[in-house]
């Protein structure tokens, strides 16, 4: 039978900032170039969200006017929804704000407190400096290390408590609080970073690393073709070099 | 009388030396074949920190600013100020900074800081317009449209509105212009209690809409989603809030039909404060229909009369990389300026009314000047060029982001035997013209001047050097 993975996007019209679309349409392409079915349905504000109808969940970043807005609809109606997709080990992928989201509170800069949906044990406290820049990470599948290559744009610093792994270790730049050298968080088969907009059409690794996850929940067994990624690759080896480089000076 | 208020003037040595200085350090650059507009202005801070109050004084100053088509409106304002004989000057669209603004006004000043013309066209970034108006008090400030921009720069939506809030602030009697189908633009005169002069287009412009991520889907004072009539392009046209009854006013200057869209201008009926006519918009796309009712709304404002501003909108031509066509061999290669989705989106709806097979190439650099994150091409709807790809003959890319630019057509499933990625700019517009049919070039702003720089050398296009 043929394979077929759900994507369910939250608040696409609402968290979309810079590019965060380009997370989804590589995951559909790099589905679909394999033979394996690939349905994408979003999930916004007043939708209803039947968890056991998708495998990967995807949440992107937003401008605070914008998280603002989908507050109650995510913390009244599917913050149980998507503790409990977690809890049975649904595959997600969350970007900058929807993973501060997905963690304990936002603490701002001046001390007001905001309460999150607590599925990830995380907490992220406000900055008036913002990290941005290119920046690269290393993360880890089942051949070993790799460098992820992407672009963070972000206030908020998050701390990982100990039941949350890193999803990778930074080499340049600055992750989840420019402090502890972390980046991102890995959490059952929750993947979450920094990386803002696009972060998996140049690094594909990290993309199949997420495919795989999720068939291997839904399928149990995993046999991804590989594919050309002459281009991802070449796109990805030039910054890499060029922000390696660049801090070095 | 004259001479005495200048000699009072001359007396303030410091406003003397720092007009001076102003000069002197702009004619070097220039020797020096350093293009800079920034320098020679901070450097005239540097003698007097208030110098740009003393060489804007008794000028009657026009500030053109938000997100996209400052440049182009400011071009058709000063078409119009040419038709009508008025005595005025310009900042060049690299001028737009504080800095820039105040190297503008020295220039054009006398040594004793006075400044000879009635009338100034200020191209002004969202984030200067403050600083600039600490010292000018303008006649008319336009805010053209605001979208989601360089995110790396300026930050999220909110804080350019507040920016641009706070520039106008600081003004106390300028009248304020203002796109009426930009849900954000209008929401500046409630936070600001200004009374303005509105532009707008009363109806949708294409039939086939580009699909893209929009700016301002909610109300930005209740936060409940927008109903709208219409859309003409992005977040632009006939929107309502239901629940806080937040909604599009009738503008002054509208265009109230729109006649005929092709490949090189658009046939639109306008009214101006209740007088309507027929004229055509000699820029292609809806953007330019945009950009043509924010210049006769400014045009308004100040005075000049219709059939000057008709003509303005009617004879304009394009120039800098805005729509700018130049022929090379005998081909012609239109340069277009792409610096955010909205504005690129918009380019792709234009190439939808091309009626011939073309070149495309896209420059994608990532400059500060060009925003350093290059993430936005995911937001442009590339996926559409599927739809024309008959028309498309072959795609180049440049640019020290070609790579990325690549890759994000590859994942459109743009056909990748038709692109190529070519670094060097000369071989890239070579390849390109070997296809002997019409290029268009859609270069991010440093790609923009690079690419200038080499067609000016390569094939001696003087009117390119600046």
């Amino acid at each position: 039978m043929k394979k077929q993975i759900r994507i369910c996007h939250l608040y696409p019209d609402i968290l979309n900032l810079y590019g965060d679309i380009g997370n989804v349409i590589t995951l559909q392409k790099r589905l679909t170039n394999r033979g394996i079915d690939c349905t994408i349905d979003n999930i916004s504000v007043k939708d209803t969200l039947y968890v056991e109808n998708y495998d990967i969940f995807f949440i992107g970043g937003g401008q605070d006017f914008e998280q603002e807005i989908l507050l109650e609809d995510l913390l009244v109606v599917k913050k149980t929804l998507i503790k409990k997709a977690i809890d049975e080990n649904k595959t997600f992928l969350a970007i900058c704000g929807g993973y501060q989201l997905l963690g304990n509170y936002y603490k701002t800069w001046d001390g007001t407190v905001l309460e999150f949906v607590g599925a990830l044990n995380v907490n992220t406290i406000g900055d008036k400096k913002r990290m941005i820049g290119d920046y690269i990470f290393t993360c880890e599948d089942e051949k070993g290390c790799f460098d992820v290559i992407s672009f963070e744009n972000h206030s908020g610093k998050t701390f990982l408590s100990s039941d949350v792994l890193p999803l990778g270790k930074v080499i340049t730049g600055y992750g989840n609080n420019g402090q502890d050298k972390t980046e991102g968080a890995r959490y059952k088969n929750v993947f979450a970073s920094y990386g803002h907009g696009p972060l998996l059409p140049k690094n594909p690794r990290l993309a199949d690393l997420i495919i795989k996850t999720s068939l291997k929940e839904k399928y149990g067994t995993i046999d991804l073709v590989d594919l050309n990624d002459e281009l991802e690759i070449k796109a990805n080896n030039i910054m890499l070099e060029r922000v390696k480089f660049h801090t070095k000076k | 009388m004259d001479l005495c208020t200048d000699i009072i003037l001359f007396m303030k040595l410091n406003v003397a030396l720092s007009v001076l200085s102003c000069k002197i350090s702009c004619t070097l650059l220039r020797i020096f074949n350093k293009g800079g507009t920034a320098l020679p202005g901070k450097i005239a801070s540097f003698f007097c920190k208030d110098i740009l109050k003393y060489v804007s004084e008794n000028v009657k100053v026009i500030l053109v600013t938000g997100t996209n088509g400052k440049t182009t409106t400011c071009r058709i304002i000063e078409n119009g100020f040419i038709l009508s004989g008025l005595n005025y000057f310009s900042n060049k669209s690299g001028a737009n900074l504080l800095n820039g603004v105040i190297t503008s006004f020295c220039l054009s000043s006398s040594l004793s800081g006075k400044n000879h013309h009635d009338y100034a066209v200020i191209e002004c970034d969202e984030a200067a317009l403050s600083h600039v108006t600490k010292f000018i008090d303008p006649e008319v400030i336009l805010v053209t449209n605001i979208f989601r921009d360089q995110l790396d720069r300026y930050g999220e939506i909110t804080n350019t509105l507040n920016l641009i809030a706070k520039g106008i602030n600081n003004c106390e009697s300028a009248c304020i212009c203002i796109n009426a189908d930009c849900s954000l633009c209008t929401h500046l005169l409630s936070i600001t209690s200004k009374k303005a002069i509105l532009f707008g287009v009363d109806e949708k412009i294409y039939d086939n809409l580009i699909k893209e991520p929009k700016d301002a889907l909610y109300c930005i004072k209740c936060r409940y989603p927008y109903t709208y009539d219409y859309i003409t392009y992005a977040h632009l046209g006939g929107f309502k809030c239901e629940n806080c009854g937040y909604q599009r006013q009738n503008p002054d200057v509208h265009a109230v039909g729109i006649l005929n869209t092709d490949a090189s201008g658009s046939d639109i009926e306008i009214i101006i404060r209740n007088r309507k006519y027929k004229t055509r918009v000699n820029l292609p796309g809806a953007h330019n229909i945009y950009n043509s009712l924010a210049a006769a709304c400014v045009m308004n404002a100040i005075g000049i009369e219709d059939t000057h501003i008709l003509n303005a909108i009617g004879s304009f031509e394009s120039g800098f990389g805005r729509m700018e066509e130049i022929n090379v061999n005998g081909i012609s290669l239109s340069i277009i300026l792409v610096k955010n989705p909205a504005g690129f989106n918009q380019i792709l709806n234009y190439l939808f009314i091309v009626d011939i097979k073309f070149i495309l190439i896209i420059m994608l650099n990532d400059q500060a000047a060009d925003g350093t994150d290059v993430s936005w091409i995911y937001d442009v709807a590339f996926e559409k060029l599927l739809d024309i790809h008959n028309k498309i003959e072959h795609i180049y890319i440049g640019g020290s982001r070609a790579y990325d630019m690549a890759l994000r057509l590859k994942y459109a499933d743009i056909d990748m035997s038709k692109v190529s990625i070519e670094q060097n700019d000369a071989n890239l517009v070579n390849k390109a013209l070997e296809h002997n049919i019409p290029i268009y070039i859609t270069p991010t702003y440093t790609a923009m001047f690079n690419l200038r720089n080499m067609l000016a050398k390569k094939y001696s296009l003087k009117e390119f050097y600046e």
